[in-house]
């Protein structure tokens, strides 16, 4: 059986970074020169997908999907998310349209993924971006787990896939 | 059920009587779903064919004279409990002097430690989180004396004050179960606990995910999470304490379904088993 998790967020918050960190293969990127460097400045950037993956013997394998974050690419997002178990938010909270991209973010992919199987981490950030991530979450009236999580620290993200079973669970003793 | 009363009298601690609608009285026994508790003192006890929830006080129909006799002597145990008078939270102490704003100074009687709350940061001299976290449990506000002596501030450590309420919350069982244990009332989490970062239990992850998802009786929370009513009432009075909003609605019981037995569901046992959880 496949699970499928995908990280979704804007260029340059991590998504890249946190599938290479927990695939047990090598992953599969589709990395350009980055055309963008005044948004953020790396060489190169993800202009089709990330992809890697978690081994689970006879029970299957989860499947680690990253999106492009270009807006350019939003015809793919529907593509890449559907039937994923969960989504998983990056953020860097020290990019200066970091809110403004979350809400965009949030706005679109709510629109294909269910809110409840939707994590939101944040890289670089303080109790208070927590704090106010919640609050920009509660004026939607959406409740989303929120992390600080370094998309370079394993444990960080075990935490999320934590969130993300149980809630998967939870779809299936409530829906 | 009068002689099911009578057979059962020698072995109930109380003469318990059947009475009428328009009586007063101590216990009521209705059926779940159909029975609604008028607003009295009265205990009520509601008979349920849902046998998993049977340890938590509730009864199985149709009611058999054994289960009639548990039933009264659990009625019993409860009505006689003496009131747990003067039982504070020294989590909810702490919330108050944060809320002070004015970064009052407290000095524990024995041991000298003092803290310092203020916005979301306790300064203190303790020597460590856990160290002053136990200190804080096992006292109680009068042990804590206001300072103005601003000369004694040399603070060892700073602790973000979410972090600590959660840990000092998840220790107040006795105080968590009297407040938070309400069998009609629907809990609602508006934002989830730092899980990881704060201790945490594969049981929390579940309580977050039911609470954060929708409003849900503490008897939901018992199910999904494995976790007896105290240890969910903690669960619910740490995030409260911490600062995570928690609604509380009276309304009509959640419904909860058995899991379906599914692929997926074993594919996720395999996930957690991979990640060590």
């Amino acid at each position: 059986m496949l699970l499928k998790v995908v990280f979704i967020g804007p260029m340059g918050s991590g998504k890249s970074t946190a599938i290479q960190t927990i695939s047990e293969i090598e992953p599969v990127k589709t990395e350009a020169r980055n055309t963008e460097r005044f948004k953020v400045d790396k060489p190169t950037t993800t202009v089709g997908m990330d992809y890697g993956e978690i081994n689970l013997g006879e029970h299957g394998k989860v499947a680690l999907y990253g999106v492009p974050g270009q807006q350019r690419f939003d015809f793919m997002w529907p593509i890449i998310t559907k039937g994923a178990m969960g989504a998983i938010m990056l953020l860097d909270c020290s990019q200066e349209n970091c809110w403004k991209d979350f809400k965009y973010f949030v706005d679109e992919f709510t629109k294909f993924v269910d809110p409840s199987s939707f994590i939101v981490a944040l890289n670089r950030a303080t109790d208070s971006d927590v704090d106010h991530c919640n609050q920009l979450l509660m004026d939607e009236g959406l409740t989303m787990p929120v992390f600080c999580s370094d998309p370079r620290n394993e444990q960080d993200l075990t935490v999320l896939l934590h969130v993300l079973i149980s809630n998967a669970e939870l779809r299936f003793l409530l829906d | 059920m009068p002689a099911q009363l009578d057979v059962i009298r020698p072995y109930l601690s109380s003469n318990w009587v059947l009475c009428n609608d328009d009586q007063s009285v101590d216990l009521r026994i209705g059926i779940e779903g159909r029975s609604k508790a008028p607003n009295d003192d009265a205990l009520n006890i509601m008979l349920t064919n849902e046998l998993r929830f049977l340890s938590q006080g509730e009864f199985e129909l149709p009611l058999r004279v054994f289960t009639l006799l548990d039933l009264l002597n659990y009625a019993d145990s409860r009505l006689s409990a003496e009131p747990e008078v003067g039982l504070v939270s020294m989590a909810e102490w702490i919330v108050g002097l944060a809320q002070e704003g004015r970064g009052s100074l407290y000095v524990h009687n024995n041991t000298q430690t003092f803290i310092c709350a203020q916005d979301k940061v306790l300064r203190t001299n303790a020597s460590d989180k856990t160290e002053l976290v136990e200190l804080i449990f096992n006292s109680d506000d009068a042990d804590w004396k206001k300072s103005e002596d601003v000369s004694i501030l040399k603070p060892s450590l700073e602790l973000p004050i979410a972090s600590l309420l959660w840990s000092l919350g998840l220790k107040e069982h006795r105080y968590a179960a009297q407040k938070w244990n309400r069998p009609d009332a629907l809990y609602r989490l508006l934002s989830w606990p730092q899980l990881g970062h704060w201790e945490s239990t594969a049981p929390m992850f579940r309580l977050s995910s039911l609470y954060g998802r929708k409003a849900a009786t503490v008897k939901t929370g018992m199910m999904v999470s494995g976790l007896n009513a105290e240890e969910v009432c903690t669960f619910l009075h740490a995030c409260s304490v911490s600062g995570l909003r928690v609604n509380v609605e009276n309304e009509e019981a959640d419904t909860v379904t058995q899991p379906p037995i599914d692929a997926s569901l074993s594919v996720l046992q395999a996930f957690k088993a991979k990640l060590g959880l």
